[in-house]
C-alpha cells in the first residue's frame, strides 16, 4: 500500500512538471501543444536506436584526397567529448577565419589562434588574442588574454588571463605525406580560477599548423590541424 | 496555396555530433526523473523530510543557491510527503507540499495535505555570528503541519554545522514551556485550533501556544556523505491519537538521526532513524533554473558576417544602380529567402532602396528573438549590394510588428569577431516601435496559407483525494489557416486514448459549475473539438495592439474575446483590456452550447521591475459572474524560464468557494531549449492549482497579446541580447 502511494507521489512529481497543462502560445509553424513528456518519449525513442559510430574522419583520410578537396581542410577534435571532425572554410572577415563541420559546428581562428566556437553548447563568444599572438610568434614574452561567454541565463561573462608563451625546441611532424620541421610553442595562462597549456606548432612563415587550445571550463582543449598546403 | 508540414524543430537531430545527440537524449530523460544534473549544490546543506534546507525533521537556518528549485519526496510509517521548494531570493524561500497521512480518520480512513511554507534569513553567517532564519510552515493549510520558528545555524570549518531554534506550533508540541511571547501580550499564551475551509493565511495561530527547543548537528564525512543528529520537538501528538490505536504513530524518543547521501550533483538520497520507531527515507532533486543541463547552444552555427570589399578597392559595387535593376532585387529577395528558412525563419516582406533594408520575418526557431534579429543581420550581409549600410529589421509575429530595430552593416563587419561584441552591438543598435500597417507589403506567395500538425497530448488532473493523479492521453489533429497577415482560422481536434479523468469527483460547488464540471468534459469518447477559432491581429494606434477572437475558445467555453494593449516599446509598464462573451459548451465538446453564458473580462496591469521579477494585476469579472481581482508575482530569467504564483480574490465568499477558501497556484515556464540545448521556440508551461473552484476561474483563451508583443520590446530584447552573436 505504501509503495502504491509513493510510487504515485512520485509519478504525480514528474508528470506535475512534465505536462504542459497549459494551453501554449502558438507561433508560426509550430502548432502543436508539446509537453516534456511527449518530447522525452520521442528522445527516449531515439536513445534505443541503434546509433551510427563517430568516425573519426582521421582513420579514412589520404593526402591524395585532401589536395584534391578543392577547398582547404581543417582537422579538429575534441578529446572530452571524442568527437573529431574535419572542417571547411565558412566565412573570412578581418582577418577571423570560421570553419564549419558538417554537422554545423563552428570554430573560428585569428591568425590560428582560437577566437569563437558555435554549437558546442557552452560556446566561446569571442577571444582577444591581440597580445598573445605577437608572443606567441616570438616563443617569449607576457600577455593578457580575454574571453566572452555567456552564462546560463544567456548573460556575457569574461573570464581574462596573463600568459606567457615559452619556446619549447622544434619538432617533427608529418600531416598525411606532409612532413614539417615546426617550432613548437606553449603558452601557459592563469587566473585564479584556471590554469591552462596552449600548445603551437608553428612554420618559419609564421604559420600555425597545429594547436591545442583552450575552449572552456567545460569543454576543455581543442586540437586542430592544418591538413591543406 | 503553400502547404506545409510543421517543422518539428525538438527531435530531428539527424546529422549532429553523435556523441551530443546522446548526451541530449540522456538529459532530457534525466529530466524526465527529475535528475538534473545541472546544479551542484553548495556543500554544507541538504533538504529535510519536509523539503527545506534542514537536518531530518527539523529546519536549519540555512538557505539554498538562490534560485534554486527543489523536489523532494519523504517517507516512513503512515506519512509521506512531497515538497517543492523554490529559492526566491537569496533570503526568501517558499515551498509548496502536498501530503498523505494514514489512519487520520476514525476509521483508520487517508487524508490529503496540502500546505505552504515561507522561510526568510534574517542574518547572514559571519565569522562568529550564526545564520539566523525564521520560518512559517504550513501557514494557511487546514494547519496539519502548521509551525513557525526562529532558528540558528552557525558552521564549524568545512564539515561540521550546529543548528538551534525555537518552534511554536508543532515545533513547540515536545518538552515544550509557556511561551515568552506571552509576556508581550497574553494572547500569545494560547494558541487557537484550525477553523475553517484551509488555504487562508492562519495568522491568528502563528507564534502562539507553547514554544520549544530544538537542535542538531550536521557532520559531512566527505563530499557525498552527510551525518545527522537532531533533537525534536515535535511531539507528533496527532499522529499519535488520531485513528485506529493500533495503527498509531509512537513517539520514544526525541532524538533522530539519519544520513544524507548524494548520488550525484542535483540527486540526494536520505534515511534516517525517527523518534525511536520508525524509518524514512528520502530523496531530493535539485536544479536551478540559472544553470541550464546544455549550459549552452547546440544547434547549428550562424553563417559569418560577409564583409564588403572596400570602396576604394572596387568602387563600382558600391554603386546604388542595382535598385532599378527588378531582376537583381528579385534575384536577392528569392536568396534572402532561401538563406532565412535554412535558419529557421521566414521572410514576410522585404523593401530596399539604395543604402537600407527593411526586412520582416518570422522566427519559428529561436527562443531569444535578439538571435533571430543577429542571424538575419548576418545574412542580409551576405545578399545585399555594397551600397545597403543600414538594416532594419523587425520580426513579425500574428501579424503584429512591436518593434523595429535598426542595425549598421559596418558595425555588423567590426563587431562580430570582437570581444564584447554582445554588449557594443546592443548600445550601438536602435530598437523603436513599428507597425503592420506602415511598412512594405507582406510578399504575394505567402497567403493564405496552411500549417498544420499531429502530436500526441496529455491532460493532467492532481490532488483529487481519490486519487491524487489522474490523466488522459491521446492524439491532436491541429491546424491554422492563415487568411491575410494578422488574419487566422486556427483549431484542433482531440481523440482521447487511455485516461481516468473521467472517474475524477463530481462537482459539489454552489456556484455555476464553471469549472468544477471537468470530470463530465472528459467523459466525452472523441473526436472532440478542443478549439476553432477565427482570429484577427491589429495594431489600431501606436503603442496599441488588439486581438478580435470568435469561436470554440477553449474546451469549456464558445463565444467572442476581444483584447486590447497599451505597451511602448521601450515601457516597463504596460496595460491590457479584454473583454468576452462566452457560453458554456457542452459535454461532448462538439458544437452545442449549454444555456450557461456570461460576460467576463478583465482590466490588466504589468509591471517589470527590472530586477528579475514581473508583477501583474487583472481586475474584473471572473466566469461565474463574480467581481475580484488576480495578483501574480514572476521570478524571470533571461534564458526564459519563469516561476510564480497567483492568488485571486473575488467577491465569493470563502465559504461559498469551498475547501481552499480562494483560487491560487505555482507557475513553472520551461523553455524546451533550455533542456535540450538544441534551438525551438517550444516550451512547457505547468500550472499548478491546489483546487480548482468555480470562484475567481477565468476564460482560457488562446494568444493573448502581452508575452507576445514584451517579447519584441524592451526591457526583454536587452536582456536576451548575448544570443545576438549566437
Amino acid at each position: 500500500m505504501r509503495v502504491n502511494l509513493f510510487v504515485a507521489l512520485g509519478l504525480a512529481l514528474c508528470l506535475g512538471i512534465l505536462s504542459g497543462c497549459e494551453k501554449q502560445k502558438k507561433n508560426g509553424g509550430e502548432m502543436s501543444d508539446p509537453t516534456i513528456l511527449s518530447l522525452a518519449i520521442k528522445s527516449a525513442v531515439g536513445a534505443l536506436k541503434p546509433k551510427p559510430q563517430s568516425l573519426d574522419p582521421r582513420t579514412h583520410l589520404t593526402r591524395e584526397a585532401i589536395d584534391k578537396a578543392g577547398t582547404p581542410i581543417l582537422f579538429a577534435g575534441l578529446d572530452s567529448r571524442k568527437a573529431y571532425a574535419t572542417l571547411s572554410p565558412f566565412g573570412e572577415n578581418r582577418g577571423v577565419v570560421t570553419w564549419i563541420s558538417s554537422d554545423g559546428i563552428t570554430l573560428s581562428y585569428r591568425n590560428g589562434l582560437l577566437t569563437a566556437t558555435r554549437g558546442l553548447g557552452p560556446d566561446l563568444m569571442a577571444a582577444d588574442t591581440r597580445e598573445a599572438l605577437v608572443a606567441i610568434r616570438s616563443g617569449a614574452g607576457t600577455s593578457v588574454r580575454v574571453y566572452d561567454y555567456l552564462d546560463g541565463e544567456d548573460q556575457p561573462i569574461r573570464r581574462s588571463f596573463i600568459c606567457k608563451a615559452n619556446s619549447a625546441g622544434r619538432e617533427d611532424i608529418e600531416i598525411y605525406g606532409l612532413k614539417l620541421h615546426l617550432r613548437k610553442v606553449t603558452e601557459d595562462c592563469s587566473n585564479p580560477d584556471y590554469k591552462i597549456r596552449n600548445i603551437y606548432w608553428i612554420s618559419n612563415q609564421s604559420r600555425i599548423w597545429q594547436s591545442k587550445q583552450w575552449v572552456g571550463p567545460d569543454i576543455g582543449y581543442v586540437f586542430s590541424q592544418q591538413l591543406s598546403q | 496555396m503553400g502547404i506545409a508540414r510543421k517543422e518539428n524543430e525538438n527531435v530531428g537531430t539527424s546529422g549532429r555530433m553523435v556523441i551530443r545527440l546522446g548526451k541530449t537524449s540522456i538529459a532530457l530523460l534525466a529530466y524526465a526523473c527529475w535528475a538534473i544534473p545541472a546544479s551542484a549544490q553548495s556543500p554544507g546543506y541538504s533538504y529535510s523530510l519536509y523539503g527545506s534546507p534542514g537536518l531530518i525533521d527539523m529546519p536549519t537556518a540555512q538557505s539554498a543557491e538562490d534560485a534554486e528549485l527543489v523536489q523532494t519526496v519523504s517517507t516512513f510509517k503512515g506519512q509521506a510527503r512531497t515538497t517543492l521548494t523554490f529559492q526566491l531570493t537569496p533570503r526568501l524561500s517558499a515551498s509548496f507540499r502536498y501530503s498523505t497521512l494514514d489512519n487520520f480518520s476514525l476509521t483508520g480512513g487517508r487524508t490529503w495535505d496540502r500546505s505552504f511554507d515561507l522561510r526568510y534569513r534574517l542574518i547572514d553567517e559571519g565569522r562568529y555570528r550564526p545564520a539566523i532564519a525564521i520560518g512559517l510552515q504550513d501557514f494557511m493549510g487546514t494547519g496539519l503541519f502548521s509551525a513557525e520558528y526562529v532558528v540558528a545555524t552557525k558552521s564549524i570549518g568545512d564539515r561540521l554545522a550546529v543548528t538551534g531554534g525555537i518552534g511554536w506550533g508543532r515545533l513547540g508540541s515536545y518538552n515544550g514551556f509557556s511561551n515568552p511571547l506571552g509576556r508581550l501580550n497574553s494572547g500569545f499564551y494560547t494558541r487557537p485550533g484550525f477553523s475553517g475551509l484551509g488555504g487562508e493565511p492562519n495568522s491568528n495561530a502563528w507564534f502562539r501556544g507553547d514554544a520549544a527547543f530544538f537542535g542538531g548537528v550536521s557532520w559531512a564525512a566527505n563530499d557525498k556523505l552527510t551525518l545527522k543528529l537532531e533533537y525534536s520537538s515535535d511531539a507528533y501528538a496527532m499522529e499519535s491519537t488520531r485513528g485506529l490505536p493500533g495503527d498509531r504513530f509512537v513517539h520514544r524518543s526525541p532524538v533522530n538521526f539519519g544520513l544524507n547521501y548524494r548520488l550525484r550533483p542535483g540527486i540526494d538520497l536520505s534515511a534516517s532513524y525517527l523518534y525511536g520507531s520508525v524509518l524514512a527515507v528520502g530523496a531530493s532533486f535539485t536544479f536551478n533554473p540559472k544553470h541550464p543541463p546544455a549550459k549552452g547552444s547546440f544547434g547549428r552555427g550562424p553563417v559569418p558576417v560577409k564583409p564588403r570589399i572596400p570602396r576604394n578597392v572596387s568602387p563600382a559595387d558600391w554603386g546604388t544602380g542595382w535598385i532599378v535593376d527588378d531582376a537583381r532585387t528579385t534575384k536577392i529577395e528569392n536568396i534572402l529567402s532561401q538563406l532565412l528558412t535554412a535558419e529557421g525563419m521566414e521572410l514576410e516582406a522585404l523593401e530596399m532602396s539604395g543604402t537600407t533594408a527593411r526586412v520582416r520575418i518570422r522566427n519559428n526557431r529561436y527562443q531569444a528573438m535578439p538571435q533571430a534579429i543577429g542571424r538575419t543581420a548576418r545574412l542580409l550581409t551576405q545578399v545585399m549590394p555594397a551600397s545597403v549600410e543600414v538594416f532594419k529589421i523587425e520580426p513579425i509575429v500574428d501579424g503584429m510588428v512591436p518593434s523595429i530595430t535598426t542595425i549598421h552593416r559596418s558595425d555588423m563587419e567590426t563587431l562580430e569577431n570582437t570581444s564584447d561584441g554582445a554588449w557594443l552591438s546592443y548600445a550601438r543598435a536602435q530598437i523603436n516601435t513599428s507597425s503592420a500597417a506602415d511598412g512594405p507589403h507582406s510578399r504575394t506567395d505567402l497567403y493564405p496559407r496552411l500549417t498544420w500538425g499531429l502530436s500526441p497530448y496529455i491532460d493532467v488532473s492532481f490532488f483529487d483525494p481519490d486519487q491524487p493523479l489522474r490523466a488522459d492521453l491521446g492524439v491532436e489533429l491541429s491546424g491554422r489557416y492563415e487568411i491575410s497577415r494578422g488574419l487566422s482560422v486556427s483549431g484542433a481536434l482531440r481523440q482521447p486514448v487511455v485516461g481516468n479523468l473521467d472517474s475524477g469527483r463530481a462537482a459539489d460547488s454552489i456556484l455555476p459549475h464553471v469549472r468544477t464540471d471537468a470530470n463530465l468534459y472528459a467523459q466525452a469518447d472523441g473526436p472532440l473539438l478542443d478549439h476553432l477559432t477565427l482570429d484577427y491581429y491589429y495594431q489600431p494606434a501606436k503603442n496599441l495592439y488588439g486581438r478580435f477572437s470568435v469561436g470554440y475558445l477553449e474546451k469549456m467555453y464558445g463565444g467572442v474575446s476581444s483584447e486590447l494593449l497599451w505597451k511602448p516599446v521601450d515601457s516597463r509598464l504596460a496595460f491590457g483590456l479584454e473583454v468576452n462573451y462566452v457560453k458554456k459548451r457542452d459535454f461532448d465538446q462538439l458544437l452545442g452550447f449549454q444555456d450557461y453564458d456570461v460576460f467576463t473580462g478583465h482590466a490588466s496591469a504589468y509591471y517589470e521591475f527590472g530586477n528579475g521579477f514581473h508583477g501583474e494585476l487583472d481586475v474584473g469579472r471572473y466566469l461565474a459572474g463574480d467581481w475580484g481581482a488576480t495578483i501574480s508575482l514572476d521570478r524571470e530569467f533571461g534564458n526564459g524560464w519563469k516561476v510564480g504564483a497567483f492568488a485571486t480574490f473575488t467577491n465569493v465568499s470563502y465559504a461559498d468557494f469551498g475547501e481552499g477558501s480562494f483560487d491560487k497556484g505555482i507557475k513553472l515556464t520551461i523553455p524546451i531549449s533550455w533542456v535540450t540545448g538544441q534551438p525551438t521556440r517550444r516550451k512547457a508551461i505547468t500550472a499548478i492549482h491546489p483546487l480548482t473552484r468555480d470562484g475567481g476561474a477565468r476564460l482560457n483563451v488562446n494568444g493573448r497579446l502581452y508575452e507576445t508583443v514584451r517579447e519584441l520590446q524592451e526591457p526583454i530584447l536587452k536582456k536576451r541580447w548575448g544570443r545576438f552573436w549566437r
